[in-house]
């Protein structure tokens, strides 16, 4: 175990915490920091946090802020804060307050210029096009949907196109990197993949030993379907109670029985039931009852 | 009276569960068929070796202790105890259950079990341990207890067994009759030795008996008798001659 994980141990998770105890934290955590450097959004656990698809917008997208004391403006993203699902704009600047052991060089006022932290759901995306005459105009997107992937040569990855929600021929596209992604120690030049250093010597040999196959995908996999071998089916088959001389007696009369269950009206039941209505009918003596009947009779409508 | 009985019984909306107590708390049993070759969920278990006796629809989860003899369906009740101060404490009364022989006439085998004295005196009512398990009612398959169906199974199997005996004279048993109406005196695991000279002499590679008992030992008897069938092999050591039946009958 390393000593990275050990230190977790002592430290405190505000998400570990329930909701109503963050606050507390919050406030003790800040009990000796500068009133003006105080952060009063919510920091959010792990599982939260939102990528650059999640979100729809990135470092160097415009957006437009919707709410607050900037509303209607609109600037470039500077940093997106996934801690806190907020943004710091390039033009939105707050004042603040630094004593003077904490100054650095070349300062000479207690004010500073400092980004300022707007949350996420007070931003919409924007972006800029020019019209027909060469002025320059702004969109503001509601929501934005994905579409398709490409790759994008500046990101090194794959993409999904980005379309304004309704409006789907605006396309917006993804800005500029704001610095080109470096290779690392153990990463591969893209030409060094293509490289042919092996090839097929005979067709009748396989290249790898069957044994292999288990080494490269596990057999154990949760993802791989189970299926019953003969042995296991028959130990889950348990046996069944055998029915007493009784209950298989009464099984065959009741399977006879239901066999035997008429299922159209013979000659006779129909002769005997006509009887019984034409006997019920003579015997009606209401000369109105009568005559309604009777008109019932005539009727040749189909229902 | 009879009459305004049956009147109000009719009436009756919901059935009155007699054994509530003990459907309540009643897990659902598998009933499913199993083939080779279907596709499971991970959650299901298999287990490790064969399953011998037949699941009870009516297994207690709470009382626990009722799965271990026949308690006839009785658990614990609760009452009030009452100081002379007035406070009121809750207490339990257990079934009164004994520890008693019970023979089977059918098995001829000595049980030793736990037993209610209530259930005791059902049994000495209907005529002995096998009457008192093989009565059909619901009432008695939900009241048996998990191992009053064991030995019901046990029962049963062994009534089977009798009925394939019924009018043999000879030593021998007859253990199973297949679908050609041949007696068979021996079992699955004598015809098993057999088989495996077959198996063995078939295989290319080397084949140890406790190798193929683990290949081949899921078949039933059924299976076993027809491989060997298709080995051409003479079963007349194995069956009950017909003439000492023809010399019964005579």
């Amino acid at each position: 175990m390393s000593i990275n994980h050990i230190k977790r141990r002592y430290q405190k998770d505000l998400t570990k915490l329930p909701k109503i105890f963050r606050n507390r934290v919050v406030k003790q955590n800040n009990m000796f920091t500068l009133p003006t450097f105080e952060n009063k959004l919510p920091i959010l656990p792990k599982e939260e946090y939102k990528t650059m698809t999640q979100t729809g917008y990135t470092e160097g997208d415009l957006v437009y802020i919707t709410k607050g004391e900037h509303k209607g403006t609109i600037s470039t993203i500077f940093r997106y804060s996934k801690e806190y699902d907020g943004l710091f704009l390039s033009d939105i600047i707050e004042k603040k307050i630094i004593p003077k052991d904490q100054w650095f060089d070349q300062q000479d006022s207690f004010l500073v210029d400092y980004p300022k932290l707007i949350p996420a759901d007070s931003v919409k995306l924007a972006a800029k096009d020019k019209n027909d005459k060469g002025e320059d105009y702004y969109i503001v997107a509601e929501e934005v949907v994905f579409k398709g992937k490409y790759y994008d040569d500046r990101y090194k990855k794959w993409l999904p196109r980005r379309f304004v929600k309704h409006h789907e021929h605006i396309e917006v596209p993804w800005p500029n990197p704001p610095t080109e992604p470096k290779a690392g120690e153990l990463s591969t030049e893209g030409e060094t993949v293509f490289e042919k250093t092996w090839e097929f010597q005979s067709l009748s040999v396989p290249p790898f030993p069957s044994t292999i196959v288990n080494e490269l995908r596990n057999p154990y996999s949760k993802h791989k379907a189970r299926v019953l071998t003969e042995l296991q089916a028959r130990r889950l088959n348990k046996p069944t109670m055998p029915l007493s001389k009784e209950q298989q007696i009464y099984l065959a009369k009741k399977q006879q029985s239901e066999t035997e269950q008429p299922t159209e009206l013979t000659e006779e039941v129909q002769d005997f039931i006509g009887e019984r209505i034409a006997n019920h009918l003579n015997s009606i003596t209401n000369p109105h009852l009568k005559a309604h009947l009777d008109a019932l009779s005539k009727n040749t409508i189909n229902h | 009276m009879n009459f305004i009985r049956q009147l109000s019984s009719s009436c009756r909306l919901q059935k009155y569960d007699k054994y509530w107590k003990v459907t309540k708390y009643v897990k659902p049993i598998d009933t499913k068929v199993y083939e080779a070759g279907e596709v499971i969920s991970r959650n299901t278990h298999v287990p490790k070796s064969r399953v011998h006796y037949p699941e009870y629809p009516y297994e207690a989860l709470m009382f626990k202790q009722q799965n271990r003899g026949l308690y006839g369906g009785l658990q614990k009740k609760s009452s009030k105890t009452c100081s002379e101060y007035g406070n009121k404490n809750l207490r339990t009364h257990s079934p009164n259950i004994v520890k008693t022989k019970l023979y089977s006439e059918v098995l001829d085998k000595v049980f030793q079990l736990k037993v209610a004295t209530r259930v005791l005196r059902t049994i000495t009512k209907e005529g002995g341990l096998d009457k008192y398990l093989l009565k059909d009612k619901s009432a008695r398959i939900k009241t048996m207890g998990k191992v009053g169906w064991r030995i019901r199974y046990d029962i049963m199997k062994k009534l089977q067994l009798n009925e394939l005996n019924e009018g043999n004279n000879t030593p021998n048993t007859v253990y199973h009759i297949d679908n050609e109406g041949r007696k068979f005196i021996v079992g699955k695991k004598k015809l098993m030795n057999e088989l495996y000279q077959f198996v063995k002499s078939d295989s290319y590679v080397e084949l140890s008996f406790n190798d193929f008992l683990i290949k081949y030992n899921w078949m039933n008897i059924d299976e076993v008798i027809e491989s060997l069938e298709k080995h051409n092999f003479d079963f007349t050591k194995f069956i009950l001659p017909e003439q000492s039946l023809e010399a019964q009958t005579a």
